[in-house]
């Protein structure tokens, strides 16, 4: 008896293995090799003409930080870092703020609902790029021609103009960023016990101090996450700046995520400039991740249901 | 007093949300009847706004005379060219890119799915030790935020020779450290054990429990969690752009259309590029009406409730 229970573990214990084996070798090739190497990568050199790679001690670092810092470039970065902090703040206020009232209007059931549900998420159902393109072509042709019959002094350009781009940009990844916020939150509030609203509105609570005192307070935990997830992009967002322009979007409106992403495409079969860029990307998580860490403890010691 | 605040509350959001739709579906609108014009009356007479009209005589044209050719004309503008495949410069046409998409996206969000319900199958049901290790695994790849790996992802896919297919998305894909992870286990979790003791006294194998009772019992959730898969990679363009270039799927041919530096003026017309938006857009959007309420109905935080 004792055999065949024993047997009967062991087969368990086998099959457990087999499942969880492949899953964990991805992991281990994709994630933790991927990043170990990034990091060695940071740490070398690659000729570009012998292919030959060598130990460059701190070299790519000091690079970047010249690059950054002390470079005719530099400026360049001051706007890149401006941008990629206006993009965030922007997107943390304006997307919170109304992803949570938008998500309690919907959670109080409030006129037209379920169609606004339905338009709300529509844009992170439909492609990126093609409402990029929608949204590109139309305020080039469209809200320009609308803009100029008003009778405001003309204009023939937003997104070439060195004054508007930025704002023009912005306003396209604030606009269409709602969907799956309000959905998420949405989904919290659901979660609430309907007595406690019920209570709330037999004590002669408003819709606001139902929102600030319960509806807020049971959902902390939701809206944490999203904060803290949001702020893990903020050195990797590129704005939607590749879809919009590739290689070649104006110098005023990009983002560390953008110079990111076009030096890793603009270099990627060029390996002499892959330990710089992988040097750029472990200063950029050198910084996020600690800060993500803090932020994230900041806020859970904040929860008013803890 | 409550009620009087309680309705500026719900008519300030009414009126925020009627015109963020409003705004929203114009936009769609503009790219729909843009797309049925001819170039000459759009560009060329300024026709930007409003519905098709007649070169000549200026009227507004009767459906039947709308520029539907705009549409076949699109699959052949969406060809892609300049892409190099082993040295060689290949095109892409918009058929080939359609097959390409189906490759990536069924078989992207197969594997996306397929690898988070082993290991929540795994770790629910039997109980080792190191399924903490699991957990931790994933809770610690989900909040840490690391920057700029491609390059090394880059690198590994040449070492492992496989850059520039589609094995080195399915590989990239097929990982578990992510929420529908947690959202499985629970779902797993839940199932009685009656079910499973009940087959083993059949003398069924470990296999079989697992495909004939496991996952069949979960397969609502593995549907919606696939489906959100299958949108999410038919949206997607910057893996392929960056792991395996020479393959477009029609999404990556958009943008490469688009951000082409010489397109809008020598190979494309814009109410063609917008036919070709329209032509993007439309399946996720059939695919969204239709399974609208399970999709919105079930997001939480990152993933779905049963």
């Amino acid at each position: 008896m004792a055999t065949i229970k024993k047997k009967g573990i062991d087969k368990k214990l086998l099959f457990y293995i087999m499942l969880i084996s492949l899953p964990l070798l991805q992991y281990a090739i994709f994630y933790i090799y991927v990043n170990i190497n990034s990091f060695v990568l940071a740490f070398t050199s690659t000729d570009a003409l012998t292919g030959v790679t060598t130990f460059a001690g701190f070299d790519n670092f000091i690079e970047v930080f010249r690059r950054f810092f002390a470079s005719e470039d530099s400026y360049q970065f001051g706007i890149m870092f401006k941008n990629s902090l206006t993009v965030y703040g922007a997107s943390l206020v304006l997307h919170l703020a109304f992803s949570l009232l938008f998500g309690f209007y919907l959670y109080k059931k409030g006129l037209g609902h379920g169609i606004f549900k339905f338009i709300l998420f529509l844009p992170n159902i439909i492609p990126g790029i093609a409402l990029l393109s929608i949204y590109k072509y139309a305020v080039e042709t469209a809200v320009i021609d609308v803009y100029n019959m008003l009778g405001f002094e003309p204009i023939y350009t937003l997104l070439n103009g060195k004054d508007t781009v930025f704002g023009t940009v912005l306003f396209h990844n604030l606009f269409f960023g709602y969907g799956t916020q309000v959905m998420m939150y949405l989904g919290a509030m659901n979660k609430i016990n309907p007595s406690i609203s019920e209570a709330a509105q037999l004590d002669g609570a408003s819709y606001l101090r139902e929102f600030w005192s319960i509806v807020l307070p049971c959902i902390y935990s939701t809206v944490i996450t999203l904060v803290v997830v949001g702020l893990t992009g903020i050195f990797a967002s590129d704005m939607g700046l590749y879809s919009m322009f590739a290689m070649n979007a104006p110098a005023e409106t990009r983002t560390l995520g953008y110079y990111l992403q076009r030096e890793t495409l603009f270099y990627s079969t060029d390996k002499s400039h892959w330990p710089r860029i992988a040097a750029v990307g472990l200063c950029f998580t050198l910084v996020v991740a600690p800060l993500t860490i803090v932020v994230k403890r900041f806020l859970e010691k904040r929860d008013p249901m803890a | 007093m409550n009620n009087k605040r309680d309705f500026i509350f719900k008519a300030v959001f009414f009126s925020i949300l009627l015109l963020y739709s409003i705004l929203l579906l114009l936009l769609l609108f503009w790219a729909l009847t843009s797309s049925i014009k001819t170039n000459v009356d759009f560009a060329e007479l300024g026709n930007s706004i409003g519905l098709p009209k007649d070169e000549n005589t200026r009227e507004i044209l009767a459906p039947w005379a709308w520029a539907w050719g705009n549409f076949k004309e699109a699959t052949k503008y969406l060809t892609v060219t300049g892409l190099y495949r082993n040295g060689r410069a290949i095109s892409v046409p918009f058929g080939t890119q359609l097959w390409y998409t189906f490759v990536y996206a069924f078989g992207c969000a197969a594997v996306s799915t397929l690898c988070p319900a082993i290991m929540a199958y795994a770790t629910s049901k039997f109980k080792y030790g190191f399924n903490a290790v699991i957990d931790v695994i994933v809770i610690v790849t989900m909040i840490l935020p690391i920057v700029g790996s491609s390059v090394s992802m880059i690198s590994l896919l040449h070492q492992l020779q496989i850059y520039d297919t589609f094995l080195a998305v399915y590989a990239q894909k097929f990982n578990f450290p992510h929420m529908y992870y947690l959202v499985l286990a629970a779902i797993f979790r839940g199932i009685p054990k009656d079910y499973y003791e009940a087959a083993y006294i059949d003398g069924a194998s470990e296999w079989q429990v697992m495909l004939e009772i496991g996952f069949p019992l979960i397969l609502n959730s593995l549907g919606l969690i696939y489906l959100l898969f299958f949108i999410s990679y038919w949206n997607d363009y910057n893996t392929l752009l960056y792991y395996a270039p020479s393959h477009p799927t029609i999404i990556y041919g958009l943008f490469r259309i688009m951000t082409d530096p010489t397109g809008s003026s020598t190979r494309g017309e814009l109410p063609i590029q917008m036919a070709g938006c329209i032509i993007i857009v439309v399946p996720v959007i059939i695919l969204f009406a239709i399974f609208k309420d399970k999709v919105m109905g079930n997001l939480t935080i990152g993933g779905v409730k049963e």
